[in-house]
């Protein structure tokens, strides 16, 4: 009884000493998926700049350390499932970076971090916990991605509406966290605006990057 | 081969307008390298130009900004140092008639800074039409415009100084969207004024223009070590993303924690760093010797352009050779019957009856009568076409010159008529071809002359007796060929020439050899030789020749040339 007990001990502390790690590891996933998306949408806006491309590599990699990590660190069958089918999707996106840049593409990558972003949620729930911080930064990034998408008019109805609802979500986690971010937000809010004549991506860029930062700072 | 031919043409002709457009803009780009020191200076006096609007724009962003509360002479003195820059631009551009156009372009300059000057004077509100729509749009952006049309020129004329010019449009670009960005933020600044959208819009603007300069261009030249120095494109974006946070921070409500001069001063880091590489750069392009430049592009283009129109030549010349001898003798002599020709083709088919007349001639050419042979249509369909009769004189002193030419055997010379006496011969063969179940196919060639002067009756009994032969030994159902055809005709000899084939016969080589000599052999004759050697001998008699090609499963083939003298009317 006693060897049982232990063992279950260990066992435990095994499953609690993996958690955090994988965890870290998919809520990377989430934002990276954001900002690959994002990165792209920048591409396709303005092809030839030569930052994007290479800003869109890196992130891939980052994408495929963090997948191993969480595979190594869980024994859980019904998330190795779910690792299976981001690493196809991963795949997909690394097959799409090599093909031109075009209106399809960019569409497809907006489906491929949804769907990321849908396995990783699979698997912070049957983990039971969240990052706040990378909660919050998923959220910029993916409010980033959005008023892109909009500008660009890549399925500007639904787009609009998540932007909004995004927009939503950011206002309550800011408020809860800290003053000081919720100033800052305050003053950038604005910039999201999906209305044409305000197409401003370099400042909203400009200000995502200034409010990671001071999430990162918390 | 006719058609691949004129298509080889056509392509050459293409390869070669596109080598000579190709060599004429090398060329006007060699022009310009031969000038490039009034271009090199060009770029000089508008770099200089524009550095000191831009100077004046900032000033006067700061003089706006700050409500006039600034030193009204610090401006003026930098207006001064801006009328200068464009006097010696605008003295550089007279000095060369080459440059007037330029000039002209740039004449409202002058109007349009009075104008916006005189706002400025009066503090006007308006920022967005003084500094964008004055200073940049219709002042510097001209300038710069010009500045980038050079360095375009420049930097296309040969390739090896292009890096140097992509380089300096790069750097240049980066101070005008450094300037702009600099003047506008300095003015929101100076003023404490929050940002609208719409203002934002115009700062978006301008950061769309921007790209951070890319000098990698030039790596593998020995200047790259002196700008990458210089130029630290990391830094400069670092310094950008501070400076832009802290600025768009307070674009809400105008409670910007940076201050106007600070602004000014980080930015002009980064400006003064490019401008630096900028100014290097320039000098170092000033000191290439342009002149020396070998223009390989035009050497090149002009080399293929050449060899173009020498293939050309070779295929024009190939492409006379693969027209018809017989032809092309017509062509040059008998201007008549070259009308005849080109007519036959298109009543080719369209008349199915041989008709012996005098007044008639049929028509047909070698290659046709090829092509028919291998066709659907049968050689029979000949088309008949009407000859003028002409009236002759005989120019009689003319034909006692040549009379050495006349046979040293038995030869009977009269005036006959060529068409007429193989029309004779042929006549009987058609009736006879017929009852032995034999195709019997000639071909009679209408620019044969009216009348010839030689030994008719020889030459009746050659193309009889060698007819007669072809016709007998050939087995039924087969195809009997003959062709008269008039191979060269210069103005007192024609050269006639029948040619019959045989498809039947087989004739040794030994044995040709003594038909042609018209030598009978010792050995027995085969049925029908007899009468070949005699047409031999006859040949030989009349001054001609007979060849002869024999296979065993083609038959043989009779070609007999014969010189005859041409009748020449004494009115002629």
């Amino acid at each position: 009884m006693k060897r049982v007990v232990a063992l279950f001990l260990f066992l435990l502390s095994l499953h609690l000493h993996a958690q955090p790690v994988t965890i870290q590891a998919a809520e990377d996933i989430k934002y990276l998926s954001q900002k690959m998306a994002n990165d792209y949408l920048f591409l396709f806006y303005k092809p030839d700049h030569f930052k994007y491309l290479p800003m869109l590599k890196k992130s891939l990699q980052q994408l495929e350390t963090d997948l191993r990590t969480i595979a190594k660190d869980t024994q859980s069958e019904d998330i190795h499932a779910i690792l299976d089918y981001l690493s196809y999707t991963k795949d997909e996106i690394a097959d799409l970076l090599e093909d031109d840049i075009s209106e399809e593409n960019a569409q497809k990558i907006l489906d491929f971090s949804n769907t990321l972003v849908e396995g990783v949620d699979n698997i912070l729930e049957s983990l039971q916990q969240r990052l706040f911080k990378y909660e919050l930064k998923y959220n910029l990034m993916k409010l980033s991605k959005l008023y892109m998408a909009v500008h660009l008019k890549l399925e500007e109805t639904d787009n609009t509406k998540a932007l909004y609802d995004t927009i939503q979500t950011v206002e309550r986690k800011t408020q809860k966290v800290d003053r000081d971010l919720y100033v800052s937000w305050h003053t950038y809010k604005r910039l999201f605006n999906p209305t044409p004549l305000y197409f401003i991506p370099h400042l909203m860029s400009i200000a995502v990057e200034d409010l990671e930062e001071s999430v990162d700072k918390l | 081969m006719k058609r691949i031919n004129q298509l080889l043409i056509s392509i050459a002709i293409l390869l070669s307008l596109f080598f000579v457009y190709r060599s004429y803009q090398a060329y006007k780009n060699y022009q310009i390298i031969q000038q490039s020191d009034l271009y090199v200076h060009l770029l000089g006096n508008l770099q200089k130009s524009i550095h000191a609007l831009e100077s004046e724009r900032l000033s006067t962003a700061l003089y706006l900004g700050y409500k006039g509360n600034t030193n009204f002479g610090q401006l003026a003195n930098i207006r001064e140092k801006s009328d200068q820059a464009l006097q010696e631009l605008f003295s550089y551009l007279s000095s060369n008639e080459k440059l007037a156009d330029i000039k002209a372009s740039f004449s409202h300059i002058h109007e349009d800074l009075r104008y916006v000057r005189s706002r400025v004077d009066v503090i006007n509100d308006d920022y967005k039409t003084i500094l964008i729509d004055y200073y940049h749009t219709k002042i510097v952006a001209p300038l710069l415009k010009d500045l980038h049309h050079w360095v375009n020129k420049l930097s296309l004329s040969v390739e090896t100084i292009a890096p140097y010019f992509h380089t300096y449009k790069a750097l240049t670009n980066f101070i005008d969207t450094q300037n702009q960005e600099q003047s506008f933020i300095a003015y929101k600044l100076a003023a404490y004024q929050e940002m609208t959208m719409p203002d934002l819009v115009i700062w978006e603007t301008i950061l769309n223009q921007e790209e951070i300069p890319d000098i990698t261009p030039l790596s593998q030249k020995p200047i790259y070590h002196l700008l990458d120095k210089t130029v630290q494109t990391k830094l400069l974006e670092e310094r950008l993303t501070t400076l832009r946070r802290n600025v768009l921070r307070g674009s809400n409500n105008g409670n910007y924690t940076l201050q106007a001069a600070s602004w000014i001063a980080q930015i002009q880091q980064n400006i003064d760093a490019v401008q630096e590489a900028q100014q290097t750069l320039f000098d170092y392009i000033k000191s290439l010797d342009f002149k020396s430049i070998v223009p390989v592009k035009l050497y090149i283009n002009i080399g293929f352009f050449l060899l173009l129109l020498g293939i050309l030549f070779w295929l024009i010349k190939r492409q006379q050779n693969l027209r018809p001898i017989h032809k092309r003798i017509l062509d040059e002599d008998n201007p008549d019957i070259k009308i005849k020709h080109d007519t036959d083709i298109e009543t080719l088919g369209t008349q199915n009856t041989l008709v012996a007349n005098n007044e008639t001639a049929i028509l047909i050419d070698s290659e046709e009568l090829l092509e028919l042979a291998d066709g659907d249509l049968p050689l029979t369909n000949i088309t008949v076409s009407p000859t003028k009769p002409k009236t002759v004189v005989k120019k009689e002193e003319k034909i006692k010159e040549d009379q050495e030419v006349i046979q040293k055997v038995q030869i009977k010379e009269t005036n006959f008529s060529p068409i007429e006496l193989f029309k004779e011969v042929i006549k009987p063969f058609i009736y006879i071809a017929q009852q032995r179940n034999i195709a019997f196919h000639y071909a009679i060639d209408p620019s044969l002359p009216q009348v010839c002067i030689g030994d008719r009756e020889k030459i009746k009994e050659i193309a009889t007796l060698i007819l007669n032969y072809a016709i007998q030994s050939t087995s039924s159902r087969k195809t009997v060929t003959m062709k008269i055809e008039n191979v060269a005709q210069k103005k007192f000899e024609t050269a006639l020439s029948f040619r019959i084939k045989d498809p039947s016969s087989y004739i040794p080589k030994e044995e040709q050899r003594h038909i042609r000599k018209g030598e009978k052999p010792a050995h027995i004759l085969p049925s029908g030789h007899e009468d070949l050697f005699k047409a031999g001998k006859l040949v030989k008699q009349v001054g001609g020749s007979l060849r002869m090609e024999s296979d065993r499963s083609n038959g043989t083939e009779f070609a007999v040339s014969i010189n005859l003298k041409r009748f020449i009317p004494t009115d002629q």
